[in-house]
């Protein structure tokens, strides 16, 4: 206490005692205090906040190539599964959802050769639609058409050649 | 570390985050008991506390180098604890009788008669003065601050100062008289 103030000594004394005896605090109280104060200051930090999105926008195309491949892979699994539940009904309801015009005029325009079509069918499989009472995927009336439409392309095509 | 260290740290951009940790180092426990006997109650002594050091660090860029560092810090700490009374005086009124039970039921667990017989007393005495008086004794008495840095924190007078200070201690003197 400076020299002003000595003739103004208070008439109790509470210095000689420690903080800690006059009020209580938590045991480790103040360790955990920096901690809290630091996870709202400097470990908080907008820079920091910056490299978070920074990181996420490099890592943008490995994750979007990860969810592709996840969802072929989902695609996959559905199907194959669909198709050991019931491979026959399904080949079926996929061919009948394709308007056979549409099916003719992708083999023609594909390079697929009917040597490759027939190698790539899963014989077991034709057993399993042979199996099957319906085997008329395309009816009378749709075959007339198509071959119409064959030979018209065939027309237009020999009249461009000339 | 001195003050003249902890500035030199944090006046230059590089280095302000290793000086923060080092102030928040060498000033917690002395901020949390300059805001602990304003406000007595454990509780709104962390929170205050923690909004202090937060207060701090977001304005450390605007801490001048010719400036006292503890004399800054304590003006926050200061400004902090006299609008948390304010609001909370604004929302409800603390009796004595309140702030001795409050006092009993944080420290009567783990602590003997005799420290809880002084916190409670010392406690009492500090709650029967108003927020500014006892800001003075504080800083004052336990903090052993001079007049003129206390008027530096609170922009009052050291002739004020005096008064003000005088007044607490009697008010003290008499109430430990009379309890």
């Amino acid at each position: 206490m400076s020299e002003q103030d000595k003739h103004s000594e208070p008439g109790f004394n509470f210095k000689d005692i420690e903080n800690e005896e006059l009020f209580s605090v938590p045991k480790g109280y103040f360790d955990e205090l920096e901690g809290d104060i630091l996870s709202k200051t400097v470990d908080q930090q907008p820079a920091k906040r910056g490299k978070v999105v920074t990181m996420w926008q490099s890592i943008y195309p490995y994750a979007a190539a990860a969810a592709l491949v996840l969802i072929i892979s989902v695609g996959i699994i559905w199907n194959s599964t669909e198709d050991k539940m019931d491979s026959s009904q399904n080949i079926e309801a996929m061919i009948d959802e394709v308007p056979s015009a549409e099916l003719i005029a992708f083999l023609n325009e594909s390079d697929i050769t009917t040597d490759e079509l027939l190698a790539g069918l899963d014989l077991n499989q034709l057993d399993l639609i042979s199996e099957d009472d319906d085997l008329n995927l395309i009816n009378d009336d749709e075959l007339e058409d198509v071959l119409d439409e064959l030979e018209d392309i065939e027309i237009e095509e020999i009249l461009s050649d000339i | 570390m001195k003050d003249k260290e902890l500035i030199a740290l944090i006046v230059s951009e590089s280095t302000r985050e290793q000086g923060f940790r080092q102030l928040l180092s060498e000033y917690k426990e002395r901020i949390y008991w300059h805001v602990r006997k304003m406000l007595l109650d454990h509780e709104d002594a962390n929170d205050v506390t923690q909004e202090i050091f937060v207060k701090i660090w977001k304005n450390l860029d605007k801490f001048r180098a010719d400036s006292q560092l503890y004399t800054w810090i304590y003006r926050i700490a200061t400004n902090e604890c006299l609008t948390f009374l304010n609001k909370k005086n604004k929302t409800n009124s603390v009796g004595l009788e309140d702030v001795d039970a409050s006092i009993y039921a944080q420290g009567g667990q783990a602590q003997n008669l005799d420290a809880d017989y002084i916190q409670h007393k010392l406690s009492s005495a500090l709650s029967i003065l108003p927020d500014k008086q006892r800001l003075v004794f504080n800083m004052k008495y336990f903090d052993e601050l001079k007049y003129e840095e206390i008027s530096e924190i609170t922009d009052t007078s050291v002739g004020a100062l005096k008064t003000s200070y005088h007044l607490a201690v009697k008010k003290i003197e008499e109430y430990l008289k009379t309890s």
